[in-house]
């Protein structure tokens, strides 16, 4: 069973634009690279993705929830941190947010493509289980 | 050569300021030829920054993109005025991106 991959790079600023521009002008981009979110340092990369918000992308891939109110209560935080979480989440290029209902005025947290984890590319390669079949996956692939 | 389309990019850097930026490209195929003429390719390319260092509180400080009636166009006066826009000399996202990526330097490099 394929897992579907949300990369996050760490490289140089240099190394992005670069990587960019030959995509860009050549039509070179793989389908992975299609899929990858640039930061400049692991640290920094540490620092936003706080264990509330993988909490966050977790309880959307498994729960679905319908509304951000509704994921709050899933994950039993405060609606306004939740919303917050959610808002960076969306700026970083991990979640969207669908306005939903009849007036719009709800906001519905998806992941922003069907993702099983997030593969951090470092000098050490982490890798984050968001859905449940990445974890069985996973376990899978170290008892073989 | 064109991009393979959808080109969805997004680069994460703490500017000179301590500030979180976000340059965000996206370049995407889409059916309105007369919202996006002459090919229905729709570009956006924007940074996106923290208001206060730490806080996750975001706004577009600059946006190109190519919607009707304008064409290219840059925001220059984000994020205080969304209004004014201002046509740029860029006839595809090719021209586009040589513009918005001396605008990147520029913004990240800010002191």
């Amino acid at each position: 069973m394929k897992l579907k991959i949300l990369k996050v790079i760490i490289s140089s600023r240099k190394v992005f634009i670069a990587d960019l521009r030959k995509a860009i002008h050549s039509g070179e981009n793989s389908e992975e690279e299609d899929h990858s979110i640039s930061f400049d340092s692991i640290e920094n990369f540490k620092r936003l993705m706080t264990a509330n918000k993988l909490e966050i992308l977790m309880a959307i891939a498994r729960l679905k929830p319908a509304s951000i109110n509704q994921l709050a209560k899933l994950i039993n935080r405060e609606y306004p941190h939740v919303l917050k979480d959610c808002r960076s989440l969306k700026v970083l290029g991990f979640i969207k947010l669908e306005e939903v209902g009849a007036a719009r005025k709800q906001l519905a947290p998806m992941l922003i493509f069907d993702y099983d984890i997030i593969h951090v590319k470092s000098q050490i390669e982490e890798i984050f289980p968001i859905t449940e079949q990445s974890n069985r996956v996973l376990l899978t692939a170290q008892v073989g | 050569m064109n991009p393979k389309l959808p080109l969805h990019k997004r680069w994460i850097e703490v500017d000179k300021q301590g500030r979180n930026c976000v340059v965000a490209i996206s370049i995407e195929q889409t059916s309105d030829e007369l919202m996006y003429p002459p090919n229905g390719i729709k570009s956006v390319f924007k940074v996106i920054r923290e208001k206060n260092v730490g806080t996750e509180d975001y706004e577009i400080v600059y946006l190109i993109d190519n919607h009707e009636p304008f064409g290219f166009h840059e925001h220059p006066k984000l994020p205080a005025d969304r209004e004014t826009r201002r046509i740029v000399h860029a006839s595809n996202w090719d021209e586009a991106w040589v513009l918005f990526e001396k605008k990147i330097e520029e913004i990240l490099d800010e002191t």
